[in-house]
């Protein structure tokens, strides 16, 4: 992980993870909708894949592509990955 | 030391597993104790040497020389030594495959020989040295001779004949370089396995034929079935030039040279087809220089010495390419057949020799190369 | 050395006992494993360990170049350091893989125009092997500098660990591409050695075995090696064998290329090391992006991280976002190899990518109606696009498969021999792993999950019951991996 930054915990991701997306869509916030699909903003399959290695630099731990294929919008992707982060945090 | 307790049974349990299974096979049963050969450059293959091996049907040994052929250990030749050698180069037929090697028609050679010289008064020793090794063609067995026989001085170099020897010499392509994978090839594992299951359980694939190639021609069975065919005409131009090449080689070396033409089922079964003593006869009685060389025939005896057999096999099968196949893909002798016992070929292959076949073989050609003086 | 050999069970087992013999000296494990992977690099040819090495020390000597030029805020540098590294791995792969096929094909073109020969230009020393994994190891290195040069990670202090990464045996010559920031910070730290992973590696192997020796070398030597054996061959066998034969031939590649990489992981992951999936059932991607995250992913993933995004990616409009994908996979094409057919390859995956993309700007919210019938078309489609686009892959030459697909078109013949008299064992083989290709992932898991119960003896035991049936059952000879030319 990056240095200064916030230790990432089960209840700061989502709003971790809007802060990466936001910066990788390179949209503002206004225009995110946490219950609309990543595709309306652009992230196709590739992006997926590299959105999701990113994520993993950061977070540490291996993370599926296809996690974001079966959660297509915010707010159940980021209901995912925290259950992984409490998984991996537990080992 | 984690890391052999983890791996350490596993080892240990796939090591004992494989190893107990080639004991097992070794102890018990036959395979695995076929007669290993190698791959050389100029002979295509020899066996290798100094190796004690059982025939492929188990019950025979086979026993090689530290020369690489079968047959007893030889001794270098002295100056002015006392000992009459005749070579007799030669593929399976001549080798003796499922035959002991007492059986084998250069043995009942020697042994007539031995008794002649003793009638005779002749106090040199005889040794007649079996040169044979399975799948030669004549070109292999020219280079043989230059290779390994020559340094003998054989006093005669018999060339038994048949129709596929004018073939080109085949690849070796099944020998390998690598010295550990022989290891591998030599287990009975690997008998086991190339026996009963590859080729059994699962099918080999058929070869890939390049089309690139020109249509690889089939010359054992055009020159059987089509002698005159053109193609034919120039491997035994090429053949006729090698044994001319071998003749001048065995007279400069102080010797004789004698070709015997192997009958074989196909021709018995089939009296009006041609067989190489139509292209090796008119060979050899053009020869009167440096030496003549004697042509020996056994077809006669051999029809003579199975007739029933051959009769009863005519009216079934009519040819030699109806006989019934063994699963291994070899031309077989149903044992129901009248007079099958007096078969001088293999039941269960009919390309090579029984023992009668090699006794016979060998009492003709005793009898017709003293006709021609050889023995002298 | 292949993969497939007695010589690599030797090789690995003397690697691992050594490896784990030295736990406490970090410095002269790896030098054991750098010395291993040299001279098992060295067994294909002992010449390629120099560009090997060569690919070491620039891209080392480049990637601290940029980070200093980074730190000190200098573009120029940074530019100038990161197009050395570009030029000297792609100068390098151009030469050494694709110089013959531009000569070739500049001269086929002057011929047409009747102009004058390149053939005495083009010389001897030119005939050569292209050096194995040369487009693999040249890729990773690249990964290395450009991450730095992104700022994404920092340069690797090690020599001696460095070149490790670089010439790591397991995936050297045909992948898994592995990325620095994935297998550098394993080489800090030690992994423990636990029976977890000793069974899990094992594991590996033993299905990378399989699939190699008996769905691919089955499949090819029985079935698909005689129907595209040449042009004369495919148009003699007709529609149906020629479309069984690319079925089974795409099962065939998979098994080949999944095999290999299977083995890879689990080589290393029994050295400690844990690299990333190359495969994940790719015949169940139910559209075509999806396919490209479940087959090569590591090399599908270097060309979309590295090439595709660093073109602008899907974020300057459609009309961009075609071009960009297109030309990714044209490249990606290429990089398979310095021939027409495997251009033609990537190309069609281009223009299929492009379709799709365009076909999506018509859906809502840019995705299928999740019903079944939308998810099985896309599956149909999705799997018909790869197989045909190994038609290109396969054809030997230009003739061949021009063949293939005249004789698509003609269903009328009568069955080819090779299809029937095909054994029925190779039937099992093809169906089967067909079925085993698609089935749920959780079936995997549990056969691993049994497998990892297994005490070590009956695990030895199931190896070695292994060792005699894929010795029964592969075609005789040793058959090399299809990627190894690459």
């Amino acid at each position: 992980m990056t240095e200064g930054e916030t230790k990432i915990t089960p209840d700061n991701l989502q709003a971790w993870l809007t802060e990466k997306f936001l910066e990788w869509a390179e949209i503002e916030a206004e225009e995110f909708d946490s219950n609309q699909p990543f595709t309306k903003y652009g992230l196709d399959s590739f992006g997926a894949m590299t959105f999701s290695t990113e994520l993993e630099d950061e977070l540490g731990f291996e993370i599926n592509a296809r996690l974001l294929w079966d959660n297509p919008n915010m707010d159940t992707l980021a209901a995912a990955l925290a259950e992984e982060l409490k998984k991996h945090q537990a080992e | 030391m984690k890391h052999f307790r983890y791996i350490g049974w596993r080892f240990l349990a796939f090591v004992l597993l494989l190893g107990g299974l080639e004991l097992y096979l070794r102890k018990f049963t036959t395979y695995g104790q076929l007669v290993v050969t190698e791959r050389t450059e100029r002979l295509g293959w020899r066996m290798v040497p100094s190796q004690s091996r059982w025939s492929r049907e188990g019950d025979v040994p086979e026993v090689i020389n530290s020369d690489g052929f079968r047959d007893r250990e030889w001794d270098e030749p002295e100056e002015g030594e006392a000992v009459f050698r005749v070579a007799v180069l030669g593929q399976s037929m001549t080798y003796g495959t499922s035959v002991a090697i007492e059986e084998t028609w250069p043995r009942v050679l020697e042994e007539k020989l031995r008794a002649d010289f003793a009638a005779r008064g002749d106090a040199r020793e005889v040794l007649v040295m079996n040169f044979a090794v399975q799948g030669y063609t004549l070109e292999q067995m020219v280079r043989n001779h230059a290779d390994n026989v020559a340094p003998f001085r054989p006093d005669v170099v018999i060339v038994p004949l048949h129709t596929g020897d004018v073939a080109p010499m085949p690849a070796s392509a099944d020998e390998f370089d690598f010295k550990y994978r022989r290891a591998w090839f030599r287990t009975a594992t690997r008998d086991l396995l190339n026996r009963e299951v590859v080729g059994k359980w699962m099918p080999r694939p058929a070869p890939i034929v390049d089309p690139n190639a020109p249509e690889p021609i089939n010359y054992q069975h055009l020159l059987k079935t089509n002698p005159r065919d053109k193609r034919a005409q120039r491997l035994w131009a090429q053949a006729g030039g090698r044994m001319d090449e071998l003749h001048r080689r065995v007279d400069a070396d102080g010797g004789r040279l004698a070709l015997v033409i192997l009958p074989i089922l196909a021709d018995l079964l089939a009296p009006e087809r041609e067989d190489p003593s139509a292209y090796w006869g008119p060979w050899a009685s053009r020869r009167s220089e440096p030496s003549t060389v004697p042509l020996v025939k056994a077809r006669e005896e051999f029809s003579q010495g199975q007739e029933l057999l051959l009769r009863k096999l005519i009216e079934r099968f009519g040819v030699v390419e109806r006989l019934p196949l063994s699963p291994t893909g070899m031309r077989t002798i149903p044992r129901d057949v009248p007079g099958a016992d007096d078969s001088l070929f293999l039941y269960q292959d009919v390309g090579h020799y029984s023992a009668r076949g090699h006794r016979l073989l060998g009492e003709a050609v005793f009898e017709q190369l003293r006709a021609a003086g050889l023995w002298e | 050395m292949y993969f497939n050999s007695f010589e690599y069970i030797f090789f690995l087992w003397a690697v691992y006992v050594l490896y784990w013999t030295l736990k406490e000296k970090r410095k002269l494990r790896f030098s054991l494993v750098l010395v291993g992977s040299y001279w098992f690099y060295a067994q294909a040819d002992w010449r390629f360990t120099f560009l090997l090495f060569t690919s070491t020390v620039v891209d080392f000597f480049a990637g601290r170049e940029i980070d200093k030029a980074n730190e000190a805020g200098s573009n120029a540098r940074r530019r100038a350091f990161l197009i050395l590294s570009l030029v000297s791995n792609l100068g390098m792969l151009g030469f050494f893989k694709y110089y013959d096929f531009f000569v070739d094909s500049i001269e086929a073109v002057f011929e047409s125009w009747n102009l004058w020969h390149l053939s005495a230009a083009k010389g001897g020393p030119l005939d050569y092997i292209v050096p194995a994994g040369i487009s693999f190891y040249t890729f990773q290195t690249l990964s290395y500098t450009i991450d730095i040069y992104y700022r994404r990670i920092k340069p690797c202090k090690s020599h001696l660990e460095f070149a490790v990464y670089v010439a790591f045996f397991p995936q050297l010559v045909a992948g898994p591409i592995v990325r620095a920031r994935d297998f550098l910070p394993q080489m800090q730290k030690t992994r423990k050695l636990t029976r977890d992973r000793i069974s899990s590696g094992l594991f590996q192997i033993l299905r990378g075995m399989t699939k190699k020796l008996v769905i691919a070398d089955v499949l090819g030597a029985h079935l698909v090696d005689h129907v595209y054996r040449d042009a004369g061959s495919l148009e003699q066998s007709g529609g149906l064998a020629v479309l069984v034969a690319t079925y089974a031939f795409t099962m065939q590649l998979y098994g080949d290329f999944a095999g290999y990489s299977d083995i890879a992981i689990g080589s290393a992951r029994l050295l400690g090391f844990d690299l990333k999936k190359n495969f994940d059932a790719p015949f169940k991607s139910r559209s075509l992006e999806e396919f490209w995250t479940r087959w090569h992913i590591s090399m599908s993933f270097w060309f979309y991280y590295y090439v595709f995004a660093a073109m602008g990616g899907n974020k300057r409009g459609i009309a961009r976002t075609c071009f960009n994908l297109f030309i990714t996979h044209l490249l990606s094409g290429v990089w398979h190899g310095a021939g027409w057919n495997f251009v033609l390859w990537g190309v069609w995956f281009g223009v299929w990518m492009v379709i799709v993309r365009l076909v999506r700007l018509l859906l809502p919210n840019g995705v299928m109606p999740r019903k079944a019938v939308f998810s099985f078309l896309g599956w149909l489609f999705t799997y018909h696009v790869c197989v045909f686009s190994l038609l290109f892959f396969r054809a030997n030459d230009t003739e061949s498969l021009v063949a293939a697909l005249r004789a698509l078109t003609d269903w009328s013949g009568p069955l080819p021999d090779v299809i029937t008299t095909l054994p029925w064992q190779v039937w099992t083989v093809l169906g089967v792993s067909y079925f085993t290709a698609v089935w749920p992932e959780s079936w995997n898991v549990r056969i691993e999950n049994g497998w990892k119960r297994l005490p070590g003896l009956a695990q030895g035991a199931v190896l070695a019951a292994a060792l005699l049936f894929f010795l029964g059952v592969a075609p005789p000879g040793l058959a090399p991996f299809i990627y190894f030319q690459f």
